[in-house]
């Protein structure tokens, strides 16, 4: 296949689904910042936008990469990484490339900052798993069985809860071996979520809060008229805002699932397959604002041009939401912001040149290890 | 069931960390709270504790930007903001005020001030009124006491004494003088920033230099000794300063703004201040000892590498003033300039180029396999000191012609670069005669990967590939291994 470009991007030629959008990839080769992949019947492509300074997106085929662009080390593996593996959503993309970094590619920064993700990936399934078994043996036992974190540190403990989970188990003729493993399952797959009542903040939570405050500092921003890019500053805010209005009833899928336990027990197929949708959606909706964000905390105390430069260039790379992902009443709104972004021709001051960036490529790894902090 | 952790995912390793995971979680209104707290707190005689506090919450501060305080003494530095500079207590002082100076300065408003004016502005700080009469207060009272000083020799050692005693008293008197030309001048500053675009300035449209012209001849109808304050502040908003000998040339030209002679002199001392300033504090923070010398090796590593983009800046400054000057300067202005560059090629030279190569290689062979048995991963810190060590040569080589380092550069670079190549082959070989598995496997396939990457600073990615093909090879092992 041919290189595609596809210049300048209009709202007709936008993507429709989460799928034709591709999955953002943490590439620290400075063209490719922006970058996502996706799979097209049996071929994957590479879909970079901001090249050649313009508000389009080219699309390359994935096997050509290394001869279009002067990759780093880390990428140079991560693309081999990506090759083989089925079509990519956020999440598969996020486990390659948290493997990637463990192999030092990135810097030791990187690498320990993968650790650390690592290790919380650990500890908030196992808080998720904790939260939900202590749910479950609270709504269930008419004598209001409780179990602390720190009795389940002990043996005893361990024993304690084994024993009331057999018990709800019996009631709703699981096996008890079968629920240990359901919420085992969904334990692991709520972790990056989160659910109310665990101890520790999940990350997209995080993520979310972040967003909002960053919606909010560029509404004021534009608002006070602070640089040259007022509208970007605006543009920015509300696709942040309303992409946080989106995964608001995600989370109350997940917060209600889990609250009211009792369906989920009698009905875990169905709650479960929900709950892995809620996640999934969130993790499209969410995915490449994490960059965004750390451009913006890049820039956070430079000056006004400084930030303005960088707002230009975050308008290019917004994550919208494709029309076929949104419900008729939130098409409306999305369109409204589609039409300020394609009407919006200023030029990105710093386009890149596909040649290697060791500034940016710092730049892009010190990103990564932020994340994780 | 396995066991659950207490408390917090992660765990962080100190209270800085800990108090930056803790901050990173909170949402607006937590957050505002919080520094509404510590803001308040900030003002008592025990506000040590808050200050330090909110310096932990800087960086969340800086993302999420909760409203802050206005206070009066806020208000007075509005004036000459552009103007602070930190640490810096010797030198050209012309047209910067240390930050040092502020405190004292505002203790002595505080004391001989006009009580009711100023308690007046403090409760009302958003009275615009109340606050501009606190600011007229503040400059009738500091030219009395600055025109006492000058006049009987006792009241000056006393006000010498009273900013800041035999170091800081010179330095910070000098800055009361600067403060309180830009505070007599205020509303006019006030209008110039909200006039002139954002900070920093790289071009001045004809509607700006209306703007400036319209502001600098009112200046001149009250007050002209004030032109070189404004002009100062300008300057301080110019991305690049060098170039207000043009903007004047401009305004001059066209009819809307004639300076002085005087004041091209002023803006060109000004400039050589501010690069002065610039190499100050890059010699100042290559003299200090990196943060926990002698517990981290990463330490030395990472003050190099900052002090290569520090002296970057200064080194871009250094030209566009150099370039000003052979215009509009003075020979002496010209030489001092020249200084400013030796004295920055002597620390560029000293801390970052010279013994370079040896630092890295050395730092390879103290991470690698010759020093600890293969079968032990690479001292990660050790490692990380070898590539900001790396970072900060290559980071020189951007500007060493201008330093004339441009051969000891390359010189490093090249040392360097056949040092890592040579260990790694040397890895290699051990790699092949050792039959490794298991974790002594990953141990080695770690100390392959921290070769490539050095490489990959020194020499670009594609040595960096080939040195890691090389060492895969030698493991028996597909480069999709990772």
């Amino acid at each position: 296949m041919a290189d595609v470009p596809v210049a300048p991007l209009s709202e007709k030629d936008a993507p429709k689904t989460f799928g034709e959008r591709g999955a953002s990839v943490p590439f620290t080769t400075a063209a490719l910042m922006w970058a996502r992949v996706r799979q097209r019947a049996d071929i994957k492509e590479l879909l970079v936008p901001g090249l050649a300074n313009t508000r389009g997106i080219y699309v390359f085929e994935w096997v050509g990469i290394p001869t279009r662009f002067t990759l780093t080390l880390h990428d140079r593996l991560l693309h081999r990484a990506i090759a083989p593996e089925p079509a990519p959503t956020p999440t598969m993309i996020a486990r390659i490339a948290n493997r990637i970094a463990l192999s030092g590619a990135a810097g030791p920064d990187v690498q320990a900052a993968a650790e650390r993700r690592l290790k919380q990936a650990e500890d908030l399934a196992l808080l998720a798993r904790y939260t939900l078994t202590m749910r479950m043996i609270e709504r269930t036992s008419g004598d209001g069985a409780r179990t602390t974190v720190a009795e389940l540190r002990t043996a005893p403990g361990q024993q304690r809860a084994k024993q009331l989970l057999s018990r709800i188990a019996a009631r709703y003729n699981i096996p008890a071996q079968a629920l240990q493993g359901r919420i085992d399952a969904l334990g692991a797959s709520l972790a990056e979520v989160g659910m109310p009542g665990m101890p520790t903040k999940a990350p997209v939570r995080l993520q979310l809060q972040q967003m909002g405050q960053m919606s909010r500092v560029l509404r004021e921003w534009a608002d006070e008229g602070k640089g040259e890019s007022i509208v970007e500053a605006r543009l920015i805010s509300q696709v942040a805002e309303e992409t946080c209005r989106l995964a608001e009833p995600l989370l109350a899928v997940v917060d209600d699932t889990t609250l009211d336990i009792d369906p989920l027990l009698r009905d875990w197929t169905s709650a479960e397959r929900g709950l892995t949708a809620a996640v999934q959606r969130l993790a499209w909706i969410l995915d490449g604002w994490d960059r965004l964000a750390n451009m913006w905390v890049d820039v956070a105390d430079k000056s006004a041009t400084d930030q303005s430069n960088t707002l230009a260039l975050m308008s290019y790379l917004l994550p919208m939401i494709p029309a076929n992902e949104l419900r008729p009443e939130e098409a409306a709104k999305w369109g409204e912001l589609s039409k300020i972004l394609y009407t919006q021709a200023r030029n990105s001051e710093t386009p890149p040149t596909g040649l290697f960036d060791l500034e940016m490529m710092l730049r892009l790894e010190g990103h990564r290890a932020r994340e994780a902090s | 069931m396995t066991a659950v952790p207490v408390g917090s995912a992660a765990a962080p390793a100190d209270v800085a960390a800990e108090t930056a995971a803790r901050a990173k979680a909170l949402d607006d209104a937590k957050l505002q709270q919080i520094v509404s707290l510590l803001e308040a707190a900030l003002e008592r005689p025990d506000g040590a504790t808050a200050k330090s506090m909110l310096d932990q919450l800087r960086p969340k501060l800086v993302e999420a930007r909760p409203p802050r305080r206005i206070n009066l003494r806020r208000l007075l530095c509005e004036p000459f903001e552009d103007m602070l500079v930190n640490g810096v207590t010797s030198g050209h002082l012309v047209g910067r005020i240390p930050r040092s100076a502020i405190m004292p300065v505002w203790d002595l408003f505080i004391e001989r001030g006009n009580r009711q004016i100023i308690d007046r502005a403090q409760a009302n700080p958003a009275d615009k009124a109340a606050v501009a009469a606190a600011l007229d207060n503040f400059v009738t009272v500091m030219k009395t006491e600055l025109a006492e000083a000058s006049a009987f020799a006792t009241k000056g050692r006393s006000l010498l004494l009273r900013l800041g005693g035999e170091t800081l008293g010179e330095t910070h008197y000098l800055a009361l003088e600067v403060m309180v030309s830009a505070v007599s001048i205020a509303r006019q500053i006030a209008h110039l920033k909200s006039a002139l675009p954002p900070k920093p300035i790289r071009e001045f449209k004809d509607a700006h230099l209306n703007e400036l012209a319209e502001t600098l001849n009112q200046i001149l109808k009250i007050a002209p000794d004030r032109i070189s304050t404004a002009l100062f502040v300008v300057m301080a908003r110019m991305a690049e300063p060098w170039k207000i000998a043009t903007v004047l040339e401009t305004l001059a030209m066209t009819g809307r703004f004639k300076s002085s002679a005087g004041i091209n002199e002023f803006s060109s001392a000004a400039l050589v201040g501010r690069l002065e300033t610039q190499v100050q504090a890059v010699q100042a923070f290559a003299d200090k000892p990196p943060p926990g010398a002698g517990e981290g090796p990463a330490s030395s590593g990472a003050a190099a590498a900052s002090l290569a983009a520090d002296a970057g800046s200064a080194i871009e400054s250094l030209a566009g003033t150099r370039e000003a000057l052979e215009k509009a300067g003075s020979k002496a202005q010209l030489r001092e300039v020249e200084r400013a560059r030796q004295r920055l090629r002597e620390v560029v030279d000293a801390k970052i180029v010279d013994g370079a190569a040896s630092a890295i290689v050395g730092a390879v062979a103290r991470s690698g396999p010759a020093a600890a048995p293969l079968s032990s991963r690479p001292d990660s810190a050790t490692l990380r000191n070898a590539e900001l060590r790396a970072v900060a040569l290559k980071r020189s080589s951007a500007y060493a012609g201008l330093l004339t380092l441009e051969g000891d550069v390359a010189e490093n670079l090249r040392r360097a670069t056949e040092g890592v190549e040579k260990a790694a082959s040397e890895l290699f070989g051990q790699i092949r005669r050792g039959r490794l598995q298991g974790a002594a496997r990953d141990a080695a396939r770690a100390h392959v990967m921290g070769n490539a990457r050095l490489m990959e600073i020194l020499a670009g990615p594609e040595k960096a590939e080939q040195l890691l093909m090389r060492g895969l090879e030698a493991m028996g092992e597909p480069l999709t291994a990772f």
